[in-house]
């Protein structure tokens, strides 16, 4: 039994918050959605949209109201707040800014740290809070990090920051108020493994989406337009419609990537087994650059990527754009992290949970997904 | 065109004079150029037609004139829609029609009565040169701005030379008949109404060079345009604003700050000479031993000195070199800092830090563009401000040097041309996702981005004119093709995109002198203006800031904007303008050298250093 009455989930139509309130969904269990309105849709157009999403009926035991995670009391009135504290035994906190942009600090902060409190402090002491948090909030220093809270001082960013900032604000307010924590901690996760779905395409999608653009717009100035700008960057066709980006990335260390079923079934597993403190929800088999690349290169015939340790010092302003990418995400492209997920295991290996591998068809599979949504423009929820 | 529909559109008229000018190089509306009144331009005709069609206007022979004094020769059309994305000339054809059908009724024209003061005037200048018509009158009697009241004059009159002008004076001060001196259509501030005589100054056209004082002497029916194409034919330039002002009357209003007036300054700096009309009819020049001391500044509100009917001003050369470059910039304080350097460091022919609103609506051709690239330059790029850079290769390098990121000329050129498709095919979402401590502008002014956003957006005369109204299309093609119509430095010398602020609305402007050493200060004015915004209900933002003085003072303008029509915008306009007031006051008294416009109001030839620094006056 997941939970006894309905589960509060915030972030219900993002990526992880909405693949898991679906499944919750499926596995007939009542979901109380505060959800924001968005440009002209009301949060129960936002939820319906959601529930056509993952294909469920109109009917399903979705209850979607207006909140926002990042307003005192979550812009609920008293008496729902009240409401909805004594239906509600278990909050599924989903919503999160995973935004690393430096101009979107304090809004990071403002959702991640100041929303998760304005959560539990309206409707968080029910009994068991379940907190979606990541890998890399256990901090920068390469090692083997185990599946528990312990002090960090440096971060890669403000998004890994704000996320250990929540992590140590959500146990002391748990402490306190005697509520039940679990703290899932996923590493990149990308879309369903065995359907391609995802809501979210940037993390792992973002560069391959780059590649592609540049390809497209290269084969235009090649064929439409004599090619100029093309050959000035160095991109040039080869046979068999392939085309050569000149581009070098970095390698060595892993890229843990995990899909969000596997995210999902883990959850429900933890959840089912009333889990309690922190669980790394990692791929014990972590890709590679190298890889990527290979996957790339079959899937979209981009040649020309090499993995190189001096990416640093090519020039020219391909390269430089892929530099500028990879100053900001080298850190989980060749990360030197090691996530160690004992305790989760201990519940995942009996409930036969495991974690898929992205294997080349895995990654076409997301991939194709990906543009047939046009990296999520056709969808709005 | 539907009657309804025409008067409504013809209401919507800005009185910007852009079709008095010929600011695209296409000509100058025929009618106009050989009648002089403002009533034969478009803009005049779009009052006219405003009133005829709507609460209707007797048929006189003035009436009749405008009316078939139209070409249809169409030029109105692309210079209005690519200021105001107006379009005047179905307006007119309505207006000709409406004339024409009430002839073939039977419908007589009337005669104006004679006026004993028409009379008088006519001597002075010719029968042709003064008119009672109120058709004519008309065209002189509105302008859009909020605290301006529908005034018709008794006449208007049309001088062609000081002698005549001082003729003018003379009679309206002797019979206590109130006058009005009106340049190039109007003041936006409701200044140039008067119920007995306006004088349109259109007809002193005069404009002689002097190339070896470096000098030109400018008549009062020159505008910045005219006389900014015919000085950079010459291999110089002069301190110019908008185009359509005229250049003697800019003068006396406030004085002309431009960007260039980082370099060239404002106020006397740039006059030589001038001749005026003393309030009692005389005739006097700035140079006369015993002529009234037009440089001192008083921080009082005074009347006009006098009708400035020429005035002789400073030719700077023009390095051959010289271009412009785009320093964009995340947040204020940093665009204001670096403007301010610049400034005191003499870097720089021009300099001025644009906000988002105003660099959106001055490249973009049609008002749903500038929308979007609002949004695309904020969100989308992280860019808040852009300091614009003009000089030559020494002070761009200089400025590039000292500057975080730079958008170059080529840069701007394909984003300008592209523009319609910055938001496709997701190079947008491609920049957006590079962003982390380097926001998307400073990716994009990295060099060699240069091949990949012309790849990506295909720029071209063509792209943008495929924003416009389909049968537009050809003559945007046709103008966009022309490189100075995406030429940084040419757009400000010569300023006929920065009209296009008003293309949604009228444009309340607040000018305000600042010291630039109290940064601090300049951000809690914009921040106050802001507010006023939010409580008031009006839209606004920040406009431009210059450096003035090597940086030691700035101008700030900061712009509101209505729909002029709806009396309900009006009235909320009204209010958050007394607040503006009573807030510039409220940061003058806390630092006496914030000085708003108003006070220099009438005193536009008076010597910077008197305005900017009037704290330091002897007592």
């Amino acid at each position: 039994m997941i939970a006894e009455g309905p589960v509060l989930v915030t972030g219900a139509t993002g990526f992880i918050g909405g693949f898991i309130t679906a499944e919750l969904l499926r596995r007939g269990v009542r979901v109380i959605a505060p959800i924001r309105p968005s440009g002209d849709r009301s949060p129960r157009e936002r939820a319906n949209a959601l529930l056509r999403f993952f294909d469920l009926t109109a009917d399903s035991p979705l209850e979607a109201m207006e909140g926002w995670v990042d307003r005192p009391g979550m812009g609920l009135a008293e008496s729902e707040a009240r409401r909805i504290r004594n239906e509600v035994d278990t909050v599924m906190h989903c919503a999160a800014d995973t935004s690393f942009a430096a101009r979107r600090r304090n809004r990071v902060q403002r959702v991640n740290v100041l929303g998760l409190e304005n959560v539990f402090n309206t409707v968080g002491a029910c009994g068991r809070f379940w907190h979606m948090s990541t890998a890399y909030s256990v901090g920068s220093r390469p090692g083997t990090y185990t599946e528990e809270l312990r002090p960090v001082r440096e971060f890669y960013n403000q998004y890994e920051r704000s996320k250990h900032l929540a992590e140590e604000r959500i146990s002391q307010l748990c402490r306190q108020s005697g509520t039940r924590l679990m703290i899932l901690r996923p590493s990149i996760v990308y879309g369903d493994s065995a359907t391609g779905m995802s809501l979210s395409f940037s993390a792992l999608y973002y560069p391959v989406r780059t590649f592609l653009f540049i390809r497209d717009t290269m084969i235009r100035d090649l064929v439409e337009r004599g090619g100029r700008r093309a050959r000035r960057l160095g991109v040039s066709a080869g046979a068999e419609g392939r085309t050569r980006i000149p581009v070098r990335l970095p390698g060595g260390g892993e890229l843990n990537v995990v899909p969000v079923d596997y995210l999902v079934k883990s959850v429900m597993a933890l959840a089912e087994a009333d889990g309690e403190g922190v669980y790394h929800i990692v791929s014990r088999s972590p890709s590679t650059v190298s890889e990527l690349l290979e996957y790339i290169e079959s899937c979209f015939g981009i040649t020309g990527l090499e993995v190189s340790p001096d990416y640093r010092r090519a020039g020219g302003a391909l390269q430089s754009m892929v530099n500028g990418y990879m100053e900001l995400y080298y850190p989980y492209f060749c990360d030197g992290r090691v996530f160690d997920d004992t305790r989760a295991r201990s519940v995942l290996d009996p409930a036969g949970v495991t974690c898929p591998r992205l294997s080349l068809p895995v990654f076409r599979r997301c991939m194709e997904y990906a543009i047939r949504q046009d990296w999520g423009a056709g969808q709005r929820i | 065109m539907d009657v309804v529909k025409a008067a409504r559109a013809a209401a919507q008229c800005r009185h910007y004079a852009m079709c008095k000018i010929d600011c695209l190089g296409t000509g100058v509306c025929p009618s106009g150029r050989k009648n002089h009144f403002v009533s034969y331009y478009p803009q005049g005709m779009m009052d006219i037609a405003s009133a005829a069609l709507g609460k209707g206007l007797p048929l006189t022979t003035g009436l009749v004139n405008v009316a078939r004094e139209c070409t249809d020769c169409g030029l109105c059309d692309l210079q209005c829609n690519f200021v105001t994305g107006l379009r005047p000339l179905g307006v007119i054809r309505t207006l000709r029609e409406h004339v024409e059908e009430r002839l073939a009724s039977g419908e007589k024209p009337e005669q104006t009565p004679e006026d004993p003061l028409t009379a008088e005037l006519a001597e002075v200048v010719g029968r042709r040169w003064v008119s009672s018509d109120p058709a004519i009158l008309t065209a002189y009697a509105s302008d859009p701005a909020p605290v301006s009241a529908h005034t018709l004059p008794r006449c208007v009159v049309l001088p062609a030379d000081t002698a005549q002008t001082a003729e003018i004076v003379r009679i309206c001060s002797s019979r206590e008949i109130d006058y009005a001196v009106r340049g190039n259509g109007g003041s936006v501030m409701g200044f140039v109404l008067s119920p007995g005589v306006v004088i349109d100054t259109a007809r002193m056209r005069g404009m002689e060079f002097d190339i070896p004082n470096r000098a030109v002497r400018v008549g009062a029916g020159i505008s910045a345009m005219e006389l900014q194409s015919a000085a950079v034919a010459r291999g110089f330039r002069v301190n110019a604003a908008e185009p359509s002002a005229l250049y003697c009357a800019n003068i006396v209003c406030s004085g002309i700050f431009s960007l260039f007036s980082s370099s060239l300054g404002t106020g006397a700096d740039n006059v030589v000479d001038a001749r005026f009309v003393s309030p009692s009819g005389e005739v006097f020049t700035l140079s006369q031993r015993d002529a009234p001391n037009l440089f001192a500044f008083r921080r009082e509100e005074l009347d006009q000195p006098g009708v400035c009917t020429e005035a002789v001003v400073r030719l700077h050369p023009v390095p051959e070199d010289e271009a412009a470059i785009a320093v964009p910039f995340g947040d204020m304080r940093s665009a204001l800092a670096y403007a301010r350097e610049l400034g005191t460091r003499r870097i720089g022919t021009g300099i001025g830090v644009l906000g988002g609103e105003y660099l959106s609506t001055f490249i973009a051709p049609t008002s749903g563009l500038a929308e979007r690239m609002r949004s695309v330059f904020r969100e989308d790029l992280g860019m808040e401000h852009l300091v614009l850079v003009m000089g030559d290769r020494y002070h761009l390098n200089a400025a590039r040097e000292m500057a975080p990121a730079v958008l170059e000329q080529e840069m701007m050129t394909a984003l300008i041309l592209g523009m319609p498709s910055l938001q496709e095919d997701g190079f947008l979402e491609i920049l957006r996702g590079l962003e982390g401590g380097r926001r998307p502008y400073e990716i994009l002014a990295d060099t060699g981005m240069l091949p990949l956003v012309e790849a990506a957006l295909d720029p071209s005369p063509e792209k943008l004119a495929s924003a416009v109204e389909p049968d537009l299309r050809d003559a945007y093609r046709r103008l966009y093709e022309r490189p100075e119509l995406t030429d940084m430095l040419w757009l400000n010398l010569f300023r006929i995109v920065s009209s296009r602020m008003g293309r949604d609305g009228h444009v309340v402007a607040f000018i305000i002198y600042v010291p630039l050493d109290d940064i601090g200060q300049v951000e809690e004015i914009h921040s106050a203006f802001a507010d006023i915004c939010d409580t008031c209900g009006v839209r606004g933002a920040f406009g431009f800031l210059t450096p003035l003085d090597q940086g030691a003072m700035g101008v700030l303008e900061w712009d509101m904007y209505l729909d002029h029509t709806d009396p309900a915008q009006g009235e909320r306009m009204r209010r958050a303008m007394a607040e503006a007031a009573s807030m510039i006051e409220g940061f003058s008294a806390r630092d006496g050298r914030v000085l708003w416009i108003r006070w220099v109001f009438n005193q536009g030839f008076s010597r910077k250093e008197s305005f900017l620094y009037h704290g330091a006056q002897l007592t």
